[in-house]
């Protein structure tokens, strides 16, 4: 399988305090990676040193090619008077272009309509995005990250707002998405782990991987990693190996 | 009162008050938008600094304040993303020490400094034609910056973060937009003074805000707004003989209060 992205030897975190170590991590083409583990365990912190938010202490992040990524930011309070529409918010997405000044092509707003579509935002286009609940927000801002074709999809957290019905919804859509490019979703929520995800990546300030074939071999009884894994309904669920711990 | 319309003061002050309106309608709604009020009173009595050396040097003040509104602009920055320093603490370091060096300067100049009321409380009628040219440029400059670059603007001011994984030059942005607030703040000084600067930044569009939730609109509104408080706080203060800068605010608040009732009517 061909590498688009190694992440070798990373070590970071905030005001000198090392919330993620030695990090090693490859991803591959059209892999689906599923980052989880516990609160505080350095999920973001290791999304945002791959976008480029934050500069590690040491390491380094190696792209094999240039990449257009696609980003869904964690949903934070955002500001609920701030004035830009949601239809606005969706084709900001297009920024990564670089033409300056350039009006978004007719292409470009059909594009954003049938994401709006997608994503059930119809009636929502004309609105101020602060005047949307969490779970409508967050549908757009998939859009946003979506709108651009990106090669690889960072999703943090994408279903922590996204009502339960429209779930199943978005894992059907990223499925689809994922026959053409690479998704990397961060998720300490259970019902992420479906079928669909190729790879997992258990952090909790260091990283334990757990490749597909892992993940195909037999059930286990117990939960042994530190995250939850119960699915609901009728989704498979998956157990993976124990971490083994150097030194443990 | 209308034969003051014909008179050349009269028509200076009004283009004055249409460019600076123009000014503030469009990084006023930058301000208002992006929450940066405080930062803005900062530069603002920071640039005291400047009028300072500029009276202690003999220079129009304007220059110096410009200078020091623009370097306390990008210091206030660099030093709340840079060290441990919390924003709003640097933003009062900052204010506080404008203000000393400036009161300094102006004792350390010999003789008294005639117009150091202008600086304070401001006053259009008297503007100029070295800062009306100035405001011209700066009018000019901002209406372009903002025009090549208003969809960058509003979406780094509304998620930074995603804006940075987009690849736009973010930092390069947010620092010429802080460089021309400071820009924008110091001209208007010699219009409202010191002291109301930040209102004509403020008020106009807190009342666009109550019409509407599309950035384009609130600058639009805003520099309407601003422009019709301009020339009735310009008529009251010819009137009643009291300070431009006075009932310019004044007159911006009457506009705030009825819109905001007007809207709650039709509501």
């Amino acid at each position: 399988m061909e590498k688009i992205l190694e992440i070798k030897n990373i070590t970071a975190g905030y005001d000198k305090e090392v919330i993620i170590e030695n990090i090693n991590l490859d991803v591959y083409k059209n892999d689906f990676l599923a980052i989880i583990g516990p609160n505080g365990g350095g999920k973001s912190t290791l999304l945002k040193v791959i976008l480029g938010l934050l500069k590690p202490f040491s390491g380094e992040i190696d792209f094999k090619t240039k990449l257009n990524i696609g980003y869904l930011p964690q949903l934070h309070s955002n500001d609920k008077k701030f004035p830009i529409s949601v239809k606005e918010t969706i084709l900001s997405g297009l920024l990564s272009r670089r033409k300056v000044m350039n009006k978004f092509t007719s292409e470009d707003i059909k594009h954003a309509q049938e994401l709006i579509e997608k994503f059930h935002l119809e009636n929502y286009t004309d609105l101020p995005v602060g005047e949307l609940s969490g779970g409508q927000t967050q549908r757009v801002f998939l859009c946003r990250a979506m709108i651009s074709k990106p090669e690889l999809l960072i999703l943090d957290e994408p279903n922590s707002f996204v009502d339960h019905g429209f779930s199943v919804d978005l894992y059907n859509i990223l499925l689809e998405m994922n026959k053409e490019i690479t998704i990397i979703m961060v998720s300490h929520d259970t019902g992420v782990i479906t079928s669909y995800i190729k790879n997992i990546a258990c952090i909790n300030r260091t990283l334990h991987y757990h490749s597909g074939s892992e993940l195909s071999s037999d059930l286990l009884d117990q939960y042994q990693c530190p995250v939850e894994l119960i699915t609901h309904g009728k989704l498979p669920h998956r157990v993976l190996k124990d971490h083994i711990h150097n030194g443990d | 009162m209308f034969e003051i319309f014909t008179y050349p003061f009269f028509i200076n002050a009004m283009i004055t008050a249409l460019l600076a309106s123009i000014t503030c309608g469009i990084v006023g709604s930058y301000i208002v938008t992006k929450r940066i009020v405080f930062i803005s009173g900062g530069i603002t009595h920071a640039s005291f600094g400047g009028i300072g050396l500029g009276y202690f040097l003999g220079i129009n003040p304007i220059i110096t304040a410009s200078i020091f509104g623009v370097l306390s602009a990008v210091g206030i920055k660099a030093v709340s993303s840079n060290t441990e320093v919390r924003e709003d603490s640097t933003i009062g370091i900052f204010w506080a020490f404008g203000m000393a060096i400036g009161i300094i300067f102006i004792y350390l100049t010999p003789g008294y400094a005639p117009d150091l009321m202008t600086y304070l409380f401001g006053n259009i009628l008297t503007i100029s034609q070295a800062d009306m040219i100035y405001l011209s440029v700066l009018t000019v400059g901002v209406i372009i910056f903002f025009f090549i670059l208003f969809k960058e603007i509003l979406f780094i001011a509304f998620d930074e973060n995603f804006a940075r994984t987009q690849n736009v030059k973010v930092d390069l942005i947010n620092y010429t937009l802080i460089a021309i607030v400071a820009l924008s703040i110091v001209v208007n000084i010699r219009i409202v003074g010191i002291i109301l600067v930040i209102s004509m930044l403020t008020i106009p569009q807190a009342t666009a805000s109550i019409l509407t939730k599309n950035f384009r609109t609130m600058i639009f509104l805003s520099i309407i707004f601003g422009f019709i408080s301009s020339i009735g706080g310009l008529l009251i203060s010819y009137d009643l003989n009291i300070p431009s800068g006075a009932s310019i605010i004044f007159s911006s608040v009457v506009i705030f209060l009825v819109v905001k009732i007007f809207k709650s009517i039709m509501r």
